[in-house]
């Protein structure tokens, strides 16, 4: 996988631009090409996807990594981002300060705004991608099993028949589309993060494993297999406390070790919380439930943690 | 009644006194549940359960009475709740693995929904109020294909349940025929809300906007006729809870600790006024509504839209307590059963048909441009493509099962008459002939050349298949063509059989083995009168070839050996060499004999030769004894299988005669030293060629030249001998030629190549006349 060899034309500008917002990198099954001049002629990306259902917090993770270096810039922009979260917070109590429109801009990747949580429609459309500057490609995914994705192909017979297929029963068309942005994003990323905000939905796990079954395979029939399977990284989202205490987590550990028994997937790269005495290894990370009042940072460094391994 | 009861146990709800006039609303809750919970949802109504399961199995309906306001609570414990589905995960397993041969997730997967479907069926058929409940805060859209398959179920179903209820006392005529008592709501219940302030009423009826545009899209509900739910028209069936989630006890126990340590802390007053005040939301009061109407005017939810004009209003009514227990529980019977709802399969049922799809090409894969016959690394290079198809085009579950099955079909269609014979020759060449019966010859179609016996002539060999045909019947039919068989020879003695059916010894490997070779070890001493009592057997002959741990009396049937008389030893100028008409195929300056001095001593009486080196001291008196010396040329020859020769001068040496003919090496070199039995060729890297003649040409005085060859193919191995009368004596002033055997296959051994093989020292030697 390297994406690196659609920016080789870029020859003349040696400065490298900066990203300071994801751009859209597929939309409607269509590759755009906003990456290229983004990409010089380096080659060692690290190529990072993110799914999950609808309103799990996949931007929200995205942001945590893509903020992993600390520039006086983005010190800032984090600093306002919990300002601005903490707000969010009080005008839960207090008043009904709408989210701050600065705060969803200066999101490396669009959030729900309020009107997206109203309208129950998903902010992500698509994949949108971001480049880090220590050269990590980050994918955003829309939701999969999301009602508002399956509305928009039930509402659009056109995109419909174009994305999916016009013979698949329309019930099926969102899963379908979410089985193959998935089984896309197993076949390009290093690392694949899935994002749930509860432990845990077998559905999510049932989906991770039929996309894999459908993911294609770059071989020739001469050669042999040369497949490539991704780094699975769960996330949860919103984990109470109970979750990152050794016996809840070994479980945790345990079950999806059982799940995926099967699975090519790379399950037990280190990528987790875990160390390694708390039994079998299972790339699971626990993001505590977000709530500045009682000052939860930690993670932040946390997820400094993961991308050091990585 | 305080007791709560399992489905289909009604045992303590006989007991209330209402039974036979109570008229129930029935609400059920289901859906899916975080670990934390314990299967609890919908927590504001789902209280009256206790959390965790009580009974073992996957599937448990758990019912509770509220006896005041005679409604049921059913609550649904299944595997779509995470901590039943990890408590029965493993036996799920073993289940899948006994029945289907497998325990991939997505096999494991079909029971999980099969036995949900199920579920959710009967409570289709016997609620008023469905309240589906979600972890999050948005709709899964998942259900759809629940609803979508129990829709088709229950329509499959219809008759059947029709039939259980018809013979239940007192159910009205609509309730059989429709097999249900109404068409029930659903309501979608949400455990958490969003983060942030926002308007949850908005939130809620955008939420039912898309469920119900999409579940009339999918026609799962519908304004005419009968749908498996209704969604209510001008209510709302949204709840999204906005109740904190009061799963995480530990985190409310150490945030509560930390905020009282605070300063202030424990007098810390919550802000008195919110957004969306609690005291106005509560679910029960939402529910209320729908409860309210099931009690009043009943349900009608699918001919509400003005546009159609529906012939007859929805069936509705509130059974009586007692006909609703009979009738859930023959309704029970008819449902509740093991087994696949197929439609719900979707991806084991994909993986099925995609590996049928694959499974003729991977076929097709292996049989293309198919020889008629072939070896097993074919089959085995075939049966690697046709795999490396199918795991690039065959998916899912059954994937092992099918590469079983591919791999099966492949072996089947090679050994139905495609296999190739493949035993192996003596020199380990793989037969070519397709598989044949064992009277046919094996042929591995190579062709060496090889010299015979006498040297003079090359012809082509094919790859020997026996040891007979290796060491005895070529050179029989390669001296017809050659003078070989009119020279003088020494025969020596193999086996005459004295009656017709002669057969070969059956040998064992016991003591007797051991007491042959101390009985050998007896025959080295020179008083060896005991051999002349030994008589070969006339009517058993040695299987293999002769070695010293043979059995005694036991002669082979043929010779692998031979030993000629060239002619008188003029035929040999140490000036000239071997001539190339004599000696055709020797390499370059290699053909020439080693001259190798021996000092006899004379008057000694015996039998064992002393050797010495006469190199300078020739003619030494030592002791008393007359003696005198000889010259006796010898020469080792190899041979490689394109027929190359060449002699060699020393173990590790060819012999190379300088320009001018000069040969500085002499005899003693080989005279003395071990053999290799093998050396490599020169003419081709990894060619090995093999010690196949020992030529010795004898000198003209009183003296015996002798030869008494011992091979040893291994290290460990037996060791070969021409002839149990050793050492063979030469007559005087002629050239002799030994040839030794090709192969060498002790009783049943054959021993390959081996570069630790070896002819040991002391072949050579000289006698006095006595």
């Amino acid at each position: 996988i390297t994406i690196s060899s659609t920016g080789s034309e870029t020859q003349s500008a040696p400065t490298v631009k900066s990203m300071s917002k994801s751009v859209k990198f597929l939309e409607d099954s269509v590759l755009l090409e906003h990456l290229q001049e983004f990409v010089q002629e380096n080659s060692d990306f690290l190529v990072v996807g993110v799914v999950g259902a609808q309103g799990v917090g996949k931007s929200t993770v995205l942001n945590l990594i893509a903020h992993n270096t600390v520039s006086e810039d983005l010190k800032e922009a984090i600093f306002r981002n919990c300002e601005a979260r903490n707000e969010d917070f009080l005008s839960e109590n207090f008043t009904e300060i709408k989210l701050d429109e600065e705060k969803v801009k200066r999101e490396i990747f669009k959030i729900q705004t309020g009107e997206d949580v109203e309208s129950n429609s998903n902010a992500t459309r698509g994949i949108d991608a971001f480049i880090t500057s220590n050269r990590v490609i980050l994918l955003d995914c829309q939701p999969f099993m999301s009602v508002a994705v399956l509305d928009e192909l039930v509402q659009s017979e056109n995109k419909r028949s174009n994305i999916v297929s016009e013979f698949i029963p329309l019930e099926n068309s969102g899963e379908i589309q979410g089985l193959q942005l998935t089984a896309f994003l197993m076949s390009i990323c290093h690392v694949l993060i899935v994002v749930q905000d509860y432990f845990f939905d077998s559905n999510v796990v049932r989906f991770l494993q039929t996309a894999e079954m459908l993911k294609p395979t770059h071989s020739n029939p001469e050669d042999e297999l040369n497949d490539h399977f991704p780094h699975l990284l769960m996330i949860h989202n919103k984990a109470q406390m109970d979750d990152f205490s050794p016996r809840k987590f070994k479980t945790i550990q345990e079950i999806y070790n059982l799940l995926f028994e099967k699975t090519k997937l790379q399950k037990d790269s280190n990528l987790g919380l875990a160390d390694d005495n708390s039994g079998e290894l299972f790339n699971v990370f626990l993001i505590p439930e977000y709530n500045p009042k009682y000052g939860n940072y930690f993670f932040l460094f946390n997820e400094q943690n993961v991308c050091q391994i990585e | 009644m305080k007791e709560t009861f399992i489905l289909p146990d009604f045992q303590p709800l006989l007991e209330v006194s209402g039974l036979n006039c109570d008229k129930v609303v029935i609400i059920s809750i289901m859906g899916k549940s975080p670990y934390n919970s314990m299967g609890m949802k919908a927590k504001s109504i789902g209280r009256v359960f206790t959390a965790g399961c009580k009974s073992d199995d996957e599937c448990t309906i758990e019912g509770f009475y509220d006896e005041e306001n005679q409604i049921i609570y059913l609550h649904l414990h299944s595997l779509l709740d995470t901590d039943l589905l990890i408590k029965h995960y493993s036996s799920l397993v073993e289940r899948c693995n006994n029945e289907r041969k497998c325990d991939d997730l997505l096999v494991i997967n079909d029971e999980i929904k099969s036995s949900f479907a199920r579920a959710l069926l009967l409570l289709f058929h016997v609620s008023h109020i469905m309240i589906l409940s979600h972890p999050g805060w948005t709709f899964d859209t998942n259900w759809i294909q629940y609803f979508k398959a129990v829709d088709t179920l229950s329509q499959k179903k219809l008759n059947k349940i029709s039939e259980v209820l018809k013979n239940v006392d007192g159910l009205s005529p609509d309730w059989v025929s429709n097999g249900r008592f109404c068409t029930p709501r659903v309501i979608f219940y949400f455990e958490q809300c969003p983060k942030g302030s926002y308007n949850i009423k908005k939130v809620e009826h955008n939420l039912e906007d898309r469920i119900y545009h999409i579940l009339k899209k999918t026609r799962i509900i519908s304004t005419y006729g009968s749908s498996l739910f209704a969604i209510p028209m001008n209510e709302e069936f949204v709840y999204i809870s906005t109740e904190a989630p009061s799963t995480d006890r530990l985190g409310d126990a150490v945030r509560g600790l930390i905020q009282d340590c605070q300063p202030g802390g424990a007098m810390q007053v919550q802000p008195p006024f919110c957004s969306q005040p609690y005291s106005e939301r509560h679910f029960l009061k939402f529910l209320q509504v729908h409860i309210k109407q099931a009690r009043t005017k009943g349900f009608n939810d699918t001919g509400s839209s003005s546009r159609h004009q529906l012939s007859q209003p929805a069936h509705f009514e509130l059974p009586i307590l007692k006909h609703w227990l009979e009738s859930t529980k023959a309704i029970y019977e008819v449902i509740m059963k093991k087994g696949l709802i197929s439609s719900l399969c979707t991806d084991t049922r994909f993986s099925e048909q995609r590996c049928l799809k694959v499974l003729p090409l991977a076929l097709a894969r292996y049989q293309e441009n198919l020889p008629p016959h072939y070896a097993h690394s074919e089959h085995d290079r075939r049966l690697s493509m046709a795999l490396a198809l199918f795991n690039a085009q065959a998916r899912g579950p059954v994937f092992q099962q099918y590469v079983t099955k591919l791999k099966a079909d492949c072996k089947a269609h090679w050994e139905n008459g495609r296999q190739q014979c493949e035993a192996a020759s003596m020199t380990g060449n793989p037969c070519k002939l397709p598989k044949h019966q064992s009277d046919q010859e094996h042929m591995s179609g190579f062709i060496y050349k090889a010299v015979c016996d006498c040297g003079r002539k090359i012809g082509p060999r094919e790859d020997p298949y026996n040891a007979k045909q290796a060491n005895h019947l070529f050179y029989q039919a390669i001296s017809r063509e050659c003078i070989c068989s009119k020279l003088e020879r020494i025969s020596f003695p193999v086996f005459q059989p004295s009656i017709k059916e002669y057969k070969a010894a059956t040998l064992k490997e016991t003591e007797e083995a051991l007491s042959v070779l101390s009985d050998r070890s007896n025959e080295l001493t020179p008083e060896n009168e005991r051999g002349l009592v030994r008589q070969p057997s006339t009517t058993e002959y040695l299987p293999g070839m002769l070695t010293l741990s043979s059995p005694p009396g036991l002669l082979p049937v043929y010779s692998s050996w031979s030993l000629v008389c060239l002619g008188p030893s003029s035929l040999y100028s140490h000036n000239l060499g071997l001539s190339e008409s004599h000696h055709p195929g020797f390499l370059n300056s290699t053909n020439y004999l080693l001259p190798w001095d021996v000092t006899v001593y004379s008057k000694a009486k015996m039998n064992w030769v002393s050797k010495y080196p006469a190199r300078g001291r020739r003619g030494r008196p030592t002791g008393a004894s007359p003696q005198f010396s000889v010259k006796v040329f010898i020469g080792v020859e190899y041979e490689c299988s394109s027929g190359h020769r060449f002699m060699l001068a020393a173990p590790d040496k060819i012999l190379k005669a300088t320009p001018g003919s000069i040969v500085k090496d002499t005899g003693h070199k080989i005279a003395e030293s071990d053999m290799p039995l093998y050396y490599p060729c020169m003419c081709r890297a990894n060619k090995l060629a093999q010690l196949m003649r020992l030529h010795v040409v004898t000198p003209k005085a009183p003296v015996h030249c002798t030869l008494d060859p011992k091979v040893q193919p291994a290290p460990g191995a037996p060791i070969f001998i021409s002839t149990v009368e050793r050492p063979t004596k030469l007559t005087q002033s002629a050239y002799w030629v030994m040839r030794l055997p090709y192969v060498y296959v002790a009783d049943k051994e054959h021993y390959p190549q081996n570069l630790g093989a070896k002819l040991l020292q002391g072949v050579f030697g000289v006698t006095e006349i006595e």
